[in-house]
């Protein structure tokens, strides 16, 4: 149980950037180039958090919050998470009501950071973030909705983990399916991945959160990298338990499964990365309504 | 005892704006006297409910005969009562506070002291209407309140968007008391008396039961703002001045949700649809208040409409619970009516909280729009931290007061997927996406509201020259935003009252009192919470060393623009145009405009509008045309004596055929 404790909190702290390496070496290998070293990310986390800060003289101190706010914001969520089959450190009854809350605390700090500078940019990139958080909130509410009705349980710990607990045979395979789907799409827009937000450009006129923090430096454009990985991570750790699973096995066991399927995760996101366009921006809307109505879909399923 | 305190307070309270009447309009001592005769009052008030909380076994009541030809005078204090009454008396001082410093008797000589006798009524008439327990009672209490509302709504008199707003609530209002009226009739034909809020021994779904929930939905819907009943609440709440909002719009809306709560007891079993269509019209108010929020350009309006979207959240949680009851459901009455009442606490902190702030905005700038502000967090440091904490709080994000209600709304509703055994009630779970929704759109509706105002660099000389709010303003805030952190941090102390509350709404279900705590995990949950809130602080502080050390001051990164100015930033208009394109079927905005053409296009203008799609797309339109209808039909009254005989003599024949016949 300790060891399992830990083994969360170590990897939710140290693995994140690592998994955005993975993603560029991914592309990098698609696209035939040789592309940076996997630990790229802590390399460039380090080298800024070395670095001065230059503030804009419009700024207040919701500026400088917003970073730490949604870092400690993605860092309690990732508690909240289980890891494969292994369980979280903290749950209790309703804490999948306090994940999704907790990740709005993060999106109202951080779009009023980037409302902060003044700039349009910025301005631009906070609209798109709390419009699109419209659709994806109710996407992921569904789609949770799925787990909570095959479960019974209102905890994430359990709720998540019941794929892994029961029978493959008795699995809602179609809703599952479905809400994966969603998921995965709702994880690629809340994490600014193509199709929706390209990580890898600075042309504002797409953009949703790389365009929110065009004004920050330094140690705190640090914590924002920091923060948007972990989210990533905690998003793929959620996403990964709409996936039919691997039956659980021993501790041990259990842990190398998480690590290969977030690898997966990983690929595939390398791969979509690779292989489509970014959407137009008045396409995203349509691509949201989607994810939401297959897991609305998937929760009709399960009512029979 | 108890009751005694009560009617003391509520003379105190009623007769508070008095003295002043009798000074001069130049004298400020007036004022002072109305603020503390409120302030004992609610002081008194709180004795008694303290008194009654700690020490009374049975609840208090209190029933003499008076002269009326009907009814009699009795009141009575039960913890539902309780749970209404401490934000009355909560905001009743705190705002007669602000008002020292807002509405000065010193600058508002024609207005002030009307706007204080006014404020001491409508205190005086909403703490009767909690403890009334006789319809005539009840009435006369609930149009004192609409009356007073309507002169404090129109204070500053010589302003046509305050009168006209006025006079919208008083037909509002009276068609309310129509509506009560009928039912209190009708509760006289079940009950054969004018006690009220006794459990009925008749069916529920008779007819009569019927009307009497339909009739009572409709008089207190209207008061409390539930869509497409609150055409009256963006325009009042709007105009009138920004303390008098506070109190109408964190408490006095509580009102026709106290109306609703009561009536839906009254049945030891209710029907399922009558929580089926709370929770729908629940949802369709917090969805559709909150979509017009988003959209509005003027904060007052904003905050007016966000204040629907709570209400409708409000009565998700009264549906829940009425279905709750109507099915033997005990948790989800507890979650349900628990989470709604605990949201009217919290409406009454942070709503409040945000209309003082909004008029220490208003005071400093002298301007509504928020198109014109921007910036002024670096004059306004105080008002701008207390309203952050405001607009966290009502988007019920944690570690707020907020996220508590929320959350055991959300709860109950997801039990609706999880508990039934054969109960075919799953679909009330999809009103959990929708307030999902809602979330999500308050979300953005208070990031525009915050940044837009606060943020940014200022867009007109108003905000450039703003100027902070004295401490007769500010200190309020600092009570509510404190109440906004405890409440959030430490639900735990509230807990008593509501499990006393939801006890005395369904006797049957909860013989013994029930426990919220034990149900629930939240303790755990607050533990996690205080965690959340210590780590952000701890991360702030953080953060906050790195300034000395080594930060650059400059401008604004302008994409390499060498004269940006405040107008090229994104205005609160842009900000959710994405939004309101998506919802424009139910905004149905107005647009007027020129559009740019060519390379040298002349100066031109644009505007957009989002008017209130009932009132004056369905309502005012619909009205005008009754009014050429009417005016069609005038031919009839035409002066004529021989005319009019001709129509008695048409009556009589008429009577007397249908007499024979």
């Amino acid at each position: 149980m300790l060891i399992n404790t830990v083994m969360h909190v170590v990897l939710l702290a140290a693995a994140p950037p690592l998994m955005l390496g993975l993603i560029q070496r991914t592309k990098a290998w698609l696209t035939g180039r040789k592309g940076p070293p996997l630990l790229q990310p802590y390399y460039d986390l380090y080298k800024l958090l070395r670095k001065g800060v230059v503030l804009s003289k419009t700024t207040t101190w919701i500026f400088r919050a917003g970073p730490m706010v949604t870092l400690v914001t993605v860092l309690l969520g990732g508690l909240l998470v289980p890891f494969g089959a292994s369980a979280a450190p903290l749950h209790f009854k309703g804490d999948v009501i306090l994940l999704i809350y907790v990740l709005a605390l993060g999106r109202f700090f951080t779009s009023l950071a980037a409302l902060d500078t003044g700039s349009s940019f910025e301005g631009m990139g906070a609209a798109r973030e709390v419009t699109f958080a419209c659709l994806s909130e109710a996407a992921i509410m569904l789609g949770l909705l799925v787990l909570i009705k095959f479960s019974g349980s209102l905890s994430l710990n359990t709720m998540l983990r019941a794929p892994e607990e029961h029978a493959f045979a008795m699995l809602p395979v179609a809703s599952l399916m479905l809400a994966a789907v969603g998921m995965f799409i709702v994880l690629l827009a809340e994490n600014a991945r193509i199709p929706v937000d390209d990580p890898a450009t600075h042309l504002e006129l797409t953009m949703i959160h790389e365009v929110m923090v065009l004004d920050h430096s330094g140690p705190l454009l640090a914590l924002v990298n920091y923060g948007a990985a972990v989210k990533l991570f905690v998003f793929a750790a959620l996403f990964l338990h709409f996936v039919p699973p691997v039956p659980m096995g021993s501790p041990a066991l259990n842990w190398a499964v998480f690590l290969a399927e977030m690898l997966g995760v990983a690929l595939t996101i390398g791969f979509v990365e690779s292989l489509m366009a970014r959407l137009r921006l008045t396409h995203v809307p349509t691509l949201l309504v989607a994810a939401s109505l297959l897991c609305g879909f998937g929760f009709i399923l399960m009512l029979r | 005892m108890v009751m005694d305190l009560i009617v003391l307070a509520t003379l105190l309270a009623a007769g508070s704006g008095v003295p002043g009447l009798l000074m001069s309009r130049r004298s400020s001592v007036g004022e002072w006297i109305a603020v503390g005769l409120i302030v004992t009052a609610a002081l008194m008030g709180f004795g008694a409910i303290g008194y009654q909380l700690a020490f009374a076994t049975a609840p208090a009541g209190l029933s003499e005969p008076w002269s009326l030809p009907w009814g009699r005078f009795a009141i009575g204090l039960n913890a539902i009562g309780m749970v209404f009454l401490t934000p009355i008396l909560c905001i009743a001082s705190l705002g007669a506070i602000y008002g020292l410093a807002y509405w000065p008797q010193a600058f508002h000589r024609r207005n002030g002291r009307k706007l204080r006798l006014c404020w001491g009524l409508l205190t005086a008439a909403m703490m009767m209407i909690v403890v009334a327990r006789d319809a005539v009672l009840f009435l006369m209490a609930w149009e004192v309140m609409g009356l007073a509302t309507f002169f404090l709504i129109s204070t500053k008199d010589d302003d046509v968007g305050a009168t006209d707003s006025g006079w919208i609530y008083l037909v509002a209002a009276h068609v309310s008391v129509l509506a009560l009226m009928g039912m209190f009739a009708l509760l006289r034909v079940a009950t054969g008396s004018f006690a009220l809020w006794s459990v009925l021994p008749t069916s529920s779904s008779s007819v009569l039961a019927t009307g009497i929930f339909i009739l009572g939905v409709l008089g207190f819907g209207l008061k409390a703002g539930f869509m497409p009943l609150h055409v009256w609440l963006p325009g009042a709440h709007a105009n009138a001045p920004s303390h008098v909002s506070a109190f109408l719009s964190g408490v006095g809306l509580a009102m026709g949700v106290f109306g609703v709560v009561m009536v839906s007891a009254q049945w030891a079993t209710p029907p399922i649809w009558w929580g089926g269509l709370l929770v729908v019209l629940g949802a369709g108010t917090s969805l559709g208040g909150i979509i017009f929020a988003m959209a509005q350009s003027d904060y007052k309006r904003l905050l007016a409409y966000s204040s629907v979207e709570n209400i409708g959240i409000v009565l998700m949680g009264i549906g829940l619970a009425v279905v709750g009851r109507a099915v033997g459901q005990p948790l989800w009455i507890l979650l349900g009516l628990g989470g709604a009442l605990l949201h009217i606490l919290n409406h009454s902190l942070f709503k409040p909280l945000l209309f003082f702030g909004a008029g220490n905005v208003l005071h400093a700038t002298g301007t509504r729009e928020i198109q014109m502000l921007g910036g002024i967090a670096h004059r306004m440091p105080r008002t701008a931290g207390l309203m952050a904490i405001g607009s966290a709080a009502i988007c019920g994000l944690p570690p707020l007061n907020g996220f508590i209600s929320e959350w055991m709304i959300y709860l109950g509703l997801f039990n609706c997927a999880v508990v039934p055994a054969g109960l075919r009630l799953t679909w009330l779970t999809l009103a959990a996406p929708a307030l999902a929704v809602a979330g999500a759109l308050a979300l953005a509706a208070f990031v525009k509201l915050f940044g837009m105002t606060f943020l940014g660099l200022p867009r007109s000389l108003h905000a450039a020259e703003a100027h902070e709010a004295g401490i007769l303003a500010i200190a309020p805030m600092w009570v509510l935003a404190f109440g906004c952190v405890v409440l959030g941090l430490a639900p735990v102390l509230v807990l008593g009252l509501l499990e006393r509350a939801i006890a005395r709404w369904d006797a049957a279900a909860f013989v013994q009192r029930p426990s919220l705590a034990a149900v629930e995990p939240l303790q755990k949950m607050s533990l996690i919470l205080g965690g959340l809130a210590a780590a952000l602080l701890l991360g702030v502080w953080l953060v906050y060393r790195i300034r000395p050390r080594m930060a650059v001051v400059n401008a604004t990164w302008g994409c390499g623009y060498g004269a940006p100015t405040s107008r090229m930033q994104y205005s609160g208009g842009s900000f959710v145009r994405m939004l309101t394109d998506a919802y424009r079927a139910i905004l149905w905005p107005r647009r007027s405009g020129a559009n740019v053409i060519g390379f040298a296009p002349e100066a031109a203008s644009a505007s957009v509008e989002f008017p209130d799609t009932v009132l004056d797309r369905g309502l005012l339109p619909g009205l005008r045309m009754v009014g050429w209808l009417a005016g069609r039909a005038r031919p009839l009254q035409s002066q004529a004596v021989g005319r009019y005989l001709l129509y008695v003599l048409v009556a009589l024949v008429v009577l007397l055929v249908t007499a024979v016949w």
